[in-house]
């Protein structure tokens, strides 16, 4: 497990995508959720090759970044039509907080999920 | 808490359209976005309806890559036109004033793509094909050869098509090849009907001098 | 370069030439038939290109506009404003006699985006009655988005713009 810290190339340390790749792993899992953005599933199987390469614009379906205040989560979600949108939206948020909880991500300050539904189908 | 907000009513000019109006359109496919007028398909693909791009992709793409072989007269380059030319139709679908018209301004984008791709075959003088030199392949396909060989009419017609500037050669395939009138024609390239005559007159005395002795 | 680009009617040729223009013509018209009739498309390629066509399509489509909502817990999240309209778009069209045209979705409520306002053109066929026929696409579009959406449609309102036959 990689244990640096700080940025290298682009925005997140390793520990960042650590945790990025944990909360993927939690979501993907709920029903309704078809798939994440594209390039998580490289990135979560060779997250510590990957780390001394990454550049912040990779899309990435989980994102972990802390800034000033807090940890911010942003998630790039493709759902599928099994379930209404809104219902899946309140299973994520659960999820990750649930994730928080345990200790999966290190919250200290405001903790901000930024999710957006890239599409639906 | 709902609240709806009043029925807004038909307009009278709409009602009275009831009668008068008969949209056509293709009967062949299962989807039922394939029955739709052109009006509604491109109202909603510039909305982000991709189901109704598709419709539109099906409806336009055989006829514009058959345009774009003739106009060429290569498979790739064809190809390329067309992607290229119903790509920047999704992304530019708002700068269609006339939902109606896509039609003749799908045509406009792959005619303007087609006269730029000529124009920079024939600017560039190592590429530079000697009529003489070339002939067709039967899958279309332009290339040089060293050796002369007995020519067929349609392989010198080929040739003389070669040597028309690039306007006159999209503007002579869409009349001749396409169908498309005289009026046609100057809508979708944009320019007046008196230069398409002009164009498909000085066209026509180029092909006829070539073929000479051919026909 | 073509020099009547810019020139009007001036160079057109007169009647009698349009005659042995004709004449010509159908002498070249065996070899334009041949050549024509040498590039056919393959429907081989018209599936390749129509499979990229798609495919750059739908990756601008990911990248589009958004549309920002709140589940009724209170959870705010954004969602591709084209994912939003085809719900509505669905149920539209499920109304007999209604294609939808233009769909617009604003963001509405307190908070803002807890409910959803709607705008949207439709085209009818020729001959059905408007007014019980807004009423079904209202019940049809409130439905859907609640239960495609999960948020309620504060407001929708319909325009017919068009007549269509079948």
């Amino acid at each position: 497990m990689y244990s640096g810290n700080g940025s290298v190339n682009g925005s997140n340390s390793g520990k960042e995508v650590v945790e990025s790749a944990r909360l993927a792993d939690s979501v993907t899992s709920i029903a309704g959720v078809r798939a994440l953005a594209p390039g998580l599933r490289d990135l979560v199987a060779t997250a510590t090759a990957k780390v001394l390469r990454r550049t912040g614009d990779e899309p990435v379906g989980v994102d972990v970044t802390r800034g000033g205040d807090g940890v911010k989560v942003r998630i790039d979600a493709h759902l599928d039509h099994t379930r209404a949108v809104a219902e899946v939206v309140d299973e994520i948020f659960s999820v990750v907080e649930a994730d928080i909880a345990r200790g999966a991500v290190e919250v200290s300050g405001r903790l901000d999920i930024d999710l957006r539904v890239v599409s639906r189908g | 808490m709902k609240i709806f907000s009043p029925v807004k009513q038909v307009r009278p000019d709409v009602a009275n359209m009831l009668t008068a109006i008969a949209v056509t359109y293709d009967v062949d496919m299962t989807r039922h976005d394939d029955r739709f007028d052109i009006v509604t398909l491109v109202v909603r693909a510039r909305e982000g309806d991709i189901d109704a791009f598709e419709a539109l992709v099906d409806r336009y793409e055989t006829k514009l890559l058959r345009f774009c072989l003739r106009t060429l007269g290569d498979r790739q380059d064809a190809e390329d036109v067309v992607q290229d030319t119903l790509v920047q139709a999704w992304k530019s679908m708002n700068a269609l004033t006339e939902p109606a018209a896509f039609g003749t301004w799908i045509y406009r984008l792959a005619s303007n793509k087609c006269t730029d791709l000529l124009r920079r075959r024939m600017a560039r003088p190592s590429d530079a094909q000697d009529p003489d030199d070339m002939s067709i392949h039967a899958d279309g396909r332009a290339s040089v050869e060293k050796s002369v060989e007995a020519r067929t009419a349609l392989q010198h017609f080929s040739d003389v098509l070669q040597t028309l500037s690039s306007e006159q050669r999209v503007t002579w395939v869409l009349h001749q090849m396409e169908g498309l009138s005289y009026a046609e024609v100057a809508t979708t390239l944009g320019i007046s009907e008196g230069s398409v005559r002009g164009r498909i007159h000085r066209a026509r005395t180029a092909i006829m001098e070539g073929m000479e002795g051919w026909t | 370069m073509d020099m009547n680009e810019h020139v009007g009617s001036g160079s057109e040729p007169d009647q009698t030439s349009d005659d042995s223009q004709r004449e010509s013509d159908a002498q070249l018209r065996g070899v334009i038939d041949e050549y024509m009739s040498t590039f056919q498309p393959e429907p081989e390629d018209t599936a390749g290109v129509r499979e990229r066509i798609l495919q750059l399509v739908r990756d601008d489509l990911y990248r589009g506009p958004s549309t920002s909502l709140q589940t009724q817990q209170g959870h705010p999240f954004s969602i591709s404003t084209a994912s939003v309209r085809s719900i509505v778009r669905n149920a539209v069209d499920a109304v007999d006699g209604i294609r939808a045209r233009s769909v617009d979705v604003e963001p509405a409520g307190d908070p803002e985006g807890s409910a959803a306002m709607v705008s949207l053109t439709v085209a009818m066929r020729a001959g059905i009655s408007f007014a019980p026929t807004a009423e079904a696409i209202r019940r049809s579009v409130s439905a859907e988005v609640l239960a495609e959406l999960g948020i309620p449609a504060a407001r929708i309102d319909i325009n017919a713009e068009d007549v269509y036959v079948d």
